[in-house]
Order: C-alpha cells, then structure tokens, then sequence
C-alpha cells in the first residue's frame, strides 16, 4: 500500500492510507466528514506541538478521533489521537528542518481532508544580555570617546539616537553640537543567541567652563611659637561664662557647661603649627564660677570681630575635632553688626558643628530672622562614615550674596539660598541700602549645652587643633574688612 | 587647594573592567563565554558601577553660579527611562496629580532590588535647556504624603530638620492614610550638579522584604497597582523627586518640570530547579529553588519559608536560607505505598507568591 499525504491542498480528494497506532490501516477520504479547526502548530527545540480545535460531530458523521502526520521529504510519523485531545507533540525532530504536519478528523473509517501546516523546529537560543559602560560626559571639540560594551554572544553595535547632537564613528561617539546624546548598544541575534534588549545611555554634549579663579586674600596658619597666644592682630578671645557684660548671655545660649580662659588657645610651635583650644575639667587649684555654679570646664573661645570681617568667598579650615561625648567645636560666622543689629538678625553661619556623641557627623546651619524678627535656621548633615576626630579634615563655606553652601572635605554638607527663605533680605547678602554684609570668623570648643549633650563623666580634656584657616575671592568676589 | 570631581577618574574604572572583560573574551573567540566567568564579569561592572556612583558624589567647592530663575527642569538620565527598564506612567497624572508640578511632568515606575544599592543621576537645566552647573540641588526621597514605606541609608548629606527625621544617615519611610504621622517621612539628599549640570544620588535600601518579583521590569507589578500603593502590604515603593529646593513649596514645585520616579522593590526572584518530577514513594527527594535579583546574579542570606501540600510525609511549614550560589533547598519524602501529587512552595519573606516544585510519588 503507499501512504499519501497531501501537505498543501486542504481539499484533497485523495484516498489517503494512514498509520493508526502504528498500525497501517486504511480509511476512506470523505469529505463529509467535518475537518479539524485552528490548527497551529508550535516550534521548539527538537519538538513540535501541533494543536487544534475540536471538529464539530454531524449526525452523519460522530468524531471518533484525528489523525496527525508528521513528514519532511520521505521521512513521516503518524499519531492517531483520541476525540477527547487537540494536541498532540512531535520530538525527536531535526532542528532548523521544515516539517509538515497534517491533521485530518476521524470517523469510523472514514477520514476527513486534512488540514496542514508547517513548523521548523529551533535549538533554544540563549538569552543575550549587553553591559554597557555609562559614557563620560563630553565638551564639544573633544576627542572621540570609546564606548565599551560586553556581550554574552554577538558583539554589540552602537548607534546614536541623537544624530544632530553626537555620531558614532566605529565603536567612538562624535561630539556634532551641545545637547544631550542618546547612545545605543544591542547586540544582534545569530543562531546561538536571541537579540539582546537594546540599553541606552545618555551623555551630555558641553561646553568647557571657564575656571574657577580663587585668590587667598587672608589666612593664619598659627605657626607661632609653643604656648604663645594666637596672632592678636587677628583674634580676640573671647572670655567667661557669657554672664555679664559685653555678653550678656549666661551659657552662651545653650545652656553650656564651660567658661572661657584666653589661656586655652594656644600655638603649639610644631612643625605643622596649629592652634589648640584645649578644654580641661576644672580641678581643685582652680575656682571658676559659672552661671550654675562652679564651673564644669575651661575651655577656649577666639574670634576676629572688631579685627577681621569677611564678605562673601570662600573660607575654609583646616582642623581636629575632639573626642568624647559632650564635647562641641565649632568653626562659624556671625554678622559683624551684631552690636546694632542683635541675633538672630545679624545672621549666623555655622560652617563646622560636632558633637562627640556622634563622631562620624558634621554639621552645616544657616541662622536668620524671619519677616517678623523671629529665629529660622535651616541645615544639614555629612555622614564622614569615619571618625572625624581621629584625623584632619577640612570645612568650608562657599557664600555668595544668594546662597551659602558648607563642605567637608569638598563634599556638600549643606546648601541653601537665599530663595528658598522667601525673604526678600537676609542677612547674607546686601541690605536695603545695598550695602554688603561683614561677617567675622570665630573658632571655640564648647562642652554640653543643648547641642553638645551630656558630657562623659570619664572625660577630663578635650582639644580642638586648627592647622590654619585661609579666606579667598572666587572670580574676583570676596573681599576682606578692618572690622 | 585641590577641588574636583572624579567622574573621569570613575569612568576609567568602568572602561578598565570592560576593556579587561573584552580581552577575556577575545581569548575566548571562538569559544562559548563561561557563565562563571560572565557573571564574574558581571559582579565586577556592577561593583565598579557603584565605586563609579560612589565617585562621583558632589565635589565640586568650586560652584560659584547662581540658578537661573525662573523655571527648572530636571530629568532621570542614568538609568536612561526607556520602554525596556521603565513602565510609564505620565499618562497617569494627566489632568489630576499633574496639577502639583510643572507641565513637564513625567512619572516613571522602576524596579530595583530590595536591601540593594540605588545609585540615580540627574540632569537639572533651566527652561532653555541650559544646564545649572556647579548648584546644589535635592532629591526628595520618601516624598510627603507619597506613602512610601521604604527606609534607607546614604552617605550623602542631608537636609534637617525634615520634619520627623534625625540628624543621621537614616532615611524614613513616609506615611499615609488618617496615620498622625503623614507626610512626615520626606527627607532631601544634597547633591551639587557638575560641569553638566548632572548630580548623582546614592542610597541604600534597608526594607526586610519587598514585593512580588515582576513579571518583566517594564510592566505594572499586579502585586504593586495603585500609584501611590497606599497601605497595601504587598507594594513596597518610595516616591523620588529632584528639585531645587530641600523643602519645595507648591508654587516652587510648579515651577519644575521634572521626572518623578516611583521605585519599587521587589524580592529576589525563586526559581524552581525542577518543576515537576515523578519520585518511587519510600524515598526521598531533595528540591532545590535558586534565588536571583534583578540582574540575574545569586541573591544569599534571603530566608525563604517552605510549605507543603497534597501527598507525602507531613511536614511543618520550615525556613531555609540561600547559600553563596542563592540556593536553598529541602528534602521531601513519602511512605511506601503513597501515591499521588506533592507540591512544595518556596516563598521569600514576605512574598504574597511562592513557587512551586511537584513531585508525584508513584510505585
């Protein structure tokens, strides 16, 4: 007997002689009975799902099962499937092979035309993936940049998606214009591996700034002589507990446990040459009285006000903290028109707050008065995510008439302008006269109060060492006064 | 005194690894890349991606330009939102909660990895389309009335006092709802644009548990619907917004057209190694589940929770957790004579889904 298969007309006519279980039995084409519906067929490795709808009985012709068949040249394969399935799986094929398959509806011995299809069999191809290197930013004229790319399979290929803004020439983006430049890496597909999914990075196109000039205009680098005071064309100490006159001001404020000696700020005549404001238990041989009573600590306080005053620029120090719970140092500014115009009005700057309890953290604050007089202050905080007691390091301000940024060794520790007060003046920039403000510089090492916390009981001295402390113009802004 | 961003210094990094991994690979020509040596591969970018972020934290003193006034205009530039990382979701504040930003408003959903790194840069011009350079500038993490339930760590500085929050690294979730505490989480990261008016933000995810891993990155999680997810226990996102201001007024918020990010964390991934097997009752099997992030690399030191049903020894619901390679695994058994389907589930903590492994003990 010869087995025929018609692979493509649906509407055979021919007598077709079917494997059935392996089996070869005979059925008769008939075209009345109902064909199969949707058939598809679903590629996949070395296999192939051949699915479709139940044909619809007649009361003619009842549905006692399908025939389906697999061929590709000479070679087939033959399933007779129960009425109760529509589907039904051929492995063991030849991948990339274009296979037909026919499907035909059985009843009783009669077979309806088939119905065929063709499906190709394909290895499963690997995932591909592309790591794509963020490009660096560019200046217009620069040189080309290499971009770098890893595929698993394929080499990825590059290709600007901002052709007015960059090109790309080989695997290098080309600068055209400023802008921002969209690049693509995707890697194609091959017989191993599916398309990767494309991944875009965007570069920006600039233009080179201008550099940024800064002139030392002031500085002190305490190179005095050991236990010497520091230079008194430039400090004044400040002294005492704040009680009394021209203070006024028991525990500065804050309820702090120290009182001031000039005798704590000294030089200490190393080849490195720092100041020391060294704070120290008060002991017996000493009888300082405090506002609460006998003081606590001595401790030192210096300042530049009636001496030095500072307008805009930048001002940096250099300087260790102390450690221990309850100690707060502090490098910061206050308004040199402080007499006439009390604080908070005459603004504060806080470019350097510590306190032991919490050593790794440093803190920026900006202190002003509302539109009604009332105190504001905003600020922030640097994790060091290291003890900054066990080193040097350096705070700075940057102060401009609209805002003042404070920074730790170059990093932004806070930031705020003079918009985001909603006032029309502050004390940081120029008056209703528009008259710049003067600020003057003030270095001391507070112990306790409400900032500083409770101090260790074990704690008998504490130092705050400045290495120096430079004040500059930035492009020509910045400029220094008598007072 | 020496001031400067190291964005070349992180970009080098970054080419070396893969100028390095390229070289492996043209050692390989010819040959299949090795999966150990391609997730090796994979590892390092990703650590030196981060070195990169880490790098290229504001360090410019140098910053001595005012803001342009008027408006601003900031974008998410790395990653790039795109149809393939991103679901979008501006269509979703037309004409409603568009209303409290600028008529650029864009609103993006992103996945990332619960207890992983985030690292996000940003591009802020003016209105024109120049870049704010060498400025300071904010990203509002845990965003006011955002609901964002999610607490993080940064070594960038911060803003105080952010309502609620301390004066430490530490980043709290928001809250919502009739909770007193609404709107109390927000806290902004302090960031200064460079030379391209691009400022990057790092941070560090510590929720104990996130959402059902996704279906793909760039469709709606079905676990996390709802923008915000409000209370929904199985939604874990936070609410991102750069902006000029540590604390932005309304009208200032108006004036900003800026890409909003609603990043949510998902759990690892659990996959089955084998689905389903037929086992001989009277002995044991052991099934093993693999944990993967969102990069495909191994997630260890996630506690995944087994439970079990159908045929089979009775077990108590148990806890394993993944190894260096993110496995865990478990062993299954049933008496002689037992027939029929046993089906272990492996859940993360947490995690509303689990997977499954079948196992038929037969004859």
């Amino acid at each position: 007997m010869r087995t025929v298969i018609r692979l493509l007309a649906i509407t055979s006519i021919a007598v077709a002689m079917l494997a059935v279980s392996g089996v070869t039995n005979a059925a008769t084409l008939n075209s009345a009975v109902p064909k199969p519906k949707n058939v598809s067929a679903t590629a996949s490795n070395s296999a192939v799902t051949v699915k479709w709808a139940k044909a619809k009985a007649t009361t003619k012709y009842g549905i006692s099962g399908y025939q389906v068949t697999a061929s590709k040249g000479s070679w087939k394969s033959a399933k007779t499937i129960s009425a109760s399935l529509t589907s039904v799986k051929f492995t063991g094929l030849r991948n990339n092979s274009i296979y037909s398959f026919a499907v035909a509806t059985l009843s009783g011995k009669s077979v309806s035309p088939v119905v065929t299809i063709t499906a190709t069999p394909k290895a499963n191809l690997l995932s591909n993936s592309v790591l794509f290197g963020q490009p660096a930013d560019m200046f217009l004229g620069a040189a080309d940049q290499e971009l770098y790319a890893l595929a698993a399979g394929p080499d990825a290929v590059f290709t600007s998606l901002t052709p007015a803004i960059c090109s790309i020439i080989g695997s290098k983006v080309h600068a055209i214009a400023l802008g921002d430049c969209t690049v693509r890496a995707a890697a194609p597909a091959n017989n191993e591996y599916r398309a990767s999914v494309p991944i875009d990075r965007l570069l920006s196109i600039g233009v080179e700034p201008a550099p940024i000039v800064k002139t030392l205009l002031w500085s002190d680098e305490f190179n005095g002589a050991q236990g010497t005071a520091p230079d008194a064309a430039k400090w004044t100490a400040d002294t005492t507990d704040g009680c009394g006159a021209p203070y006024n001001n028991c525990g500065w404020g804050n309820s702090e446990r120290q009182y001031y000696l000039a005798s704590k700020n000294t030089q200490d005549g190393s080849d490195l040459g720092v100041l020391n404001i060294q704070a120290t238990r008060q002991t017996n041989s000493t009888s300082y009285n405090c506002y609460f009573g006998k003081c606590e600590w001595l401790s030192g306080k210096i300042t530049t006000y009636n001496k030095v005053g500072f307008t805009y620029g930048y001002i940096e120090t250099r300087a260790k903290v102390p450690t221990g719970d309850g100690t707060w140092p502090a490098f910061w500014m206050l308004g040199s028109n402080i007499a006439t115009t009390p604080w908070p009005g005459c603004g504060e700057l806080d470019i350097m707050e510590y306190k032991g309890s919490s050593p790794k953290t440093t803190y920026g604050t900006v202190h002003y008065a509302n539109s009604g007089g009332g105190h504001e202050y905003s600020g922030g905080t640097k994790d060091a995510m290291v003890d900054l007691s066990a080193d040097y390091h350096r705070y700075g301000m940057m102060w401009s008439a609209d805002e003042i940024t404070f920074f730790l060794d170059d990093s932004v520790v806070y930031s705020m302008r003079k918009s985001d007060t909603g006032l029309t003046r502050w004390p940081f920039g120029p008056n209703a006269q528009g008259k710049d403000p003067s600020f003057y510089v003030i270095f001391n090492l507070a112990m306790g109060g409400q900032f500083g916390g409770s101090i260790d009981p074990t704690l008998n001295q504490a130092t705050l060492s400045v290495d120096w402390v430079r004040y500059y113009s930035v492009n020509g802004v910045g400029k220094i006064s008598a007072k | 005194m020496s001031i400067g961003c190291d964005i070349t210094q992180s970009t080098e990094l970054e080419k070396l690894a893969l100028s390095r991994a390229l070289s492996e690979r043209q050692k390989m020509k010819g040959m299949k890349m090795n999966k150990k040596l391609r997730r090796s591969i994979v590892g390092g970018f990703s650590a030196l991606a981060l070195l990169g972020a880490l790098a290229i934290q504001p360090a410019q003193a140098a910053g001595y330009v005012a803001p342009v006034s008027g408006s601003y205009v900031m974008r998410l530039v790395s990653p790039l939102p795109g149809t393939t990382n991103t679901v979008n979701i501006t269509a979703d504040a037309k004409g409603d909660w568009d209303q409290f930003y600028g008529k650029g408003l864009n609103a993006f959903i992103m996945y990332a990895d619960v207890k992983g790194d985030v690292s996000l840069t940003y591009k802020y011009t003016n209105a024109a389309g120049v870049a704010i350079t060498n400025a300071t500038v904010y990203l509002i993490v845990n965003k006011k009335y955002s609901c964002s339930k999610t607490t993080f760590s940064t070594t960038m500085s911060t803003n105080y006092p952010g309502s609620n929050r301390s004066s430490t690294s530490a980043i709290v979730r928001d809250w919502c709802g009739d909770q007193p505490q609404m709107g109390a989480g927000e806290t902004a990261i302090i960031g200064r644009t460079d030379n391209f008016g691009k400022a990057t933000y790092t941070m560090k995810n510590w929720n104990i548990s996130g959402e059902q891993y996704p279906a793909a990155i760039n469709k709606m999680n079905q676990y996390s619907k709802g923008i915000p997810c409000g209370d929904d226990t199985m939604c874990m996102q936070t609410t991102l917004a750069p902006s000029m201001s540590a604390h932005p007024s309304e009208a200032a918020e108006r004036g900003e057209d800026k890409d909003l990010l609603f990043l949510h964390f998902v759990n690892p991934k659990v996959t089955a190694l084998t689905t389903t097997q037929k086992v001989k009752a009277g002995t044991t099997k052991k099934l093993s589940f693999k944990l993967t992030n969102l990069a495909g690399d191994a997630v260890k030191g996630t506690t995944v929770t087994f439970e079990s049903f159908g045929e089979g020894d009775d077990v108590p619901e148990w806890s394993e957790i993944s190894d260096k390679d993110g496995l865990v695994s478990t062993t299954v058994s049933a008496a002689k004579g037992t027939l029929g389907l046993q089906v272990i589930r492996a859940k993360v903590y947490g995690a509303n889904k689990g997977t499954d492994s079948k196992v038929y003990w037969i004859k």
